[in-house]
């Protein structure tokens, strides 16, 4: 009997020691798939404030992966007249202010892949913007999106979301985005702040666009 | 029959435990506990009223009062019945039939039990054309771990993260990490401004600060984050910050080679790989309301390809899978994506065998009745 009583505590002590192991390991082979298009995994999504990456690191080796992982490109542009430039790190290879009490911010981002491709990104960014098309007006939207070919000889499609705001206050947050498709990454080029702002410097924009090239 | 049997079956403790009381105490409980938890879903949601009421051993009402919960009612229900079968029970011929019913009762149990601690639920969301082997978790982490390949298959090593605490040393044999647990934050918000970067602290995303939120009562709201010190084969460890709503894994390398890290949610490995080869939605006539979806899948276990239509109450099933058409969605282009919601139930033929065993027990037992009233 008391050896039974006995199994019996070992048995219980066995079953609470497994409560508090470490976790399990696990190993599984996983088809690579493309991420999802919808905002959680978007590359620019799920952070609450703007991506500003800071990835240094003494290693050469991780810094080389990190600079991989974030697709720099040898990209060259020339800022428009009365746009401040300041250099960015990561995959924000630039951020440039507008002039005036109005200004506007414009960033270009580099990722690697398609980044989700022009129609997820188009639909975040009327999200952000909340902008609430109907599909068929966000089908006219991207069908009739024109392309700007720069002085370098890159296409660069571009998304002026004021279409879709015609009516709107003047302050009414705005966006213009453009994207440029190299081999083997994305290039987003975003300009935001008011309507008003947004299409005072559009012309600038435009230029900067116009002003991509590859060395 | 020993006297050790018959002294223990007279006792005080036995009588109660295998007391019938007890029996139907535990009945209506359970009823009252089915109703309370199915009226509670409105308001607490599907998966708090299950937990509350259903997998938990009691829970606070009002916040002060406990209350057993489904489980601890049924492990007393089944600790009930497996006495009053060991003690109360009249063990001849011409009650073989009810004991086979018993058995068949216990053996409910049994399922619930493995059904409860053995179902994995998770679901697979596909592009018209896209393939997979992996279902993802609803609401469980893991933090995973592959070298970047060129190839169309990833070698991933994962653990789970639910649970993990500051100090905790988390050892991988291949690849050879090391993972020490510097913070980590079941429900996290990320900020990457606010305080000044850290400088060796390695994130894809830009993310340089982490801090904690309550848990959320709906858990696929909830997205966990840590800051990890992360020991490399050569011996050189890097500060890593993870969060559950990154898109891309943060990279490492050592030796020539990389490795890629992220939280995401957890997955589980199919036995087959799935690939939608098509997506049909009906509407009904002059409306946008769905009518019906279904899924045009192809699957490929061994080398064998088969093609299979999942939809609403037409899963497939394979083995202790079944994949049911969950949910779709449609981009502004009209490019499809379909949801199949896969659970694995390693007990999913248990409730089967209870049924036939009770059933037997009652065939049996009409069959002795009757053998009996014909004796007489």
């Amino acid at each position: 009997m008391n050896r039974k009583i006995l199994a019996a505590g070992l048995t219980l002590l066995m079953v609470a020691g497994g409560c508090d192991q470490s976790p399990q390991i696990r190993k599984y082979t996983e088809i690579h798939r493309e991420p999802e298009a919808s905002s959680l995994r978007d590359p620019h999504a799920g952070l609450s404030v703007a991506v500003a990456p800071s990835m240094r690191t003494q290693d050469p080796a991780v810094q080389a992966m990190l600079d991989k992982s974030v697709a720099e490109t040898a990209l060259k542009w020339t800022a428009p007249e009365g746009w401040s430039e300041e250099p960015g790190s990561g995959m924000r290879l630039v951020t440039f202010t507008g002039a005036g009490p109005d200004p506007v911010t414009c960033t270009i981002i580099s990722l690697g892949g398609t980044s989700g491709g022009v129609e997820a990104n188009a639909v975040r960014w009327t999200r952000q913007l909340q902008i609430n098309p109907t599909p068929g007006d966000m089908h006219a939207f991207l069908e009739s999106a024109g392309t700007i070919t720069g002085d370098g000889g890159l296409d660069v499609q571009v998304l002026d979301f004021r279409r879709l705001q015609e009516g709107l206050p003047a302050g009414t947050p705005s966006m213009t985005a453009g994207l440029l498709t190299l081999p083997d990454k994305t290039v987003f080029l975003k300009m935001t702040g008011s309507l008003e702002a947004v299409t005072a410097n559009q012309e600038n924009f435009n230029t900067l666009l116009r002003s991509l090239r590859m060395p | 029959m020993t006297s050790r049997y018959l002294k223990l079956k007279k006792s005080a403790p036995v009588r109660w435990v295998a007391s019938v009381r007890i029996a139907v105490a535990c009945l209506v409980w359970l009823f009252v506990l089915t109703f309370w938890g199915t009226v509670a879903q409105v308001s607490d949601g599907l998966y708090q009223a299950q937990e509350k009421f259903f997998h938990s051993w009691y829970f606070l009402q009002w916040g002060f009062l406990p209350l057993p919960g489904a489980q601890l009612t049924l492990w007393i229900l089944f600790v009930n019945l497996a006495a009053n079968a060991v003690f109360r029970f009249v063990y001849r011929w011409a009650n073989v039939g009810i004991l086979i019913i018993h058995l068949g009762l216990l053996s409910y149990f049994v399922g619930a039990f493995v059904t409860l601690h053995g179902v994995e639920e998770s679901n697979l969301t596909l592009r018209e054309g896209e393939t997979a082997n992996v279902a993802q978790a609803y609401h469980d982490w893991e933090l995973a771990v592959w070298s970047p390949s060129d190839g169309d298959a990833l070698e991933v090593t994962a653990f789970d993260v639910a649970g993990l605490k500051s100090g905790e040393v988390v050892t991988l044999t291949d690849p050879p990490l090391e993972f020490g647990v510097r913070l980590f934050f079941a429900n996290a918000q990320a900020y990457t401004r606010g305080k000044p970067p850290q400088p060796n602290l390695l994130n894809v995303s830009g993310i340089n600060d982490l801090s904690r939120l309550p848990l959320d009562s709906a858990p696929e709201r909830n997205f966990p984050g840590g800051i990890f010190t992360v020991r490399l084969p050569d011996g050189s460890r890097h500060d890593v910050l993870l969060y559950g709503q990154e898109s891309q894994p943060t990279p490492l390398a050592a030796g020539g080679k990389g490795y890629l890290l992220q939280i995401r949610r957890k997955r589980y490995e199919l036995p087959i790989t799935v690939t939608l080869k098509k997506f049909e939605m009906k509407k009904h006539p002059g409306t946008e309301i769905a009518r019906s979806y279904r899924s045009y899948v192809q699957i490929e276990h061994q080398g064998i390809q088969r093609d299979a239509e999942i939809y609403m109450n037409h899963p497939y099933r394979f083995k202790d899978y079944t994949f049911y058409q969950a949910s779709y969605a449609v981009d502004q282009r009209g490019e499809f994506r379909s949801t199949l919601a896969v659970v694995r139930n390693r007990g999913r033929l248990l409730p089967y065998i209870s049924s036939l065993v009770t059933f037997a027990g009652l065939a049996v037992h009409f069959l002795v009745m009757a053998f009996r009233r014909r004796s007489r």
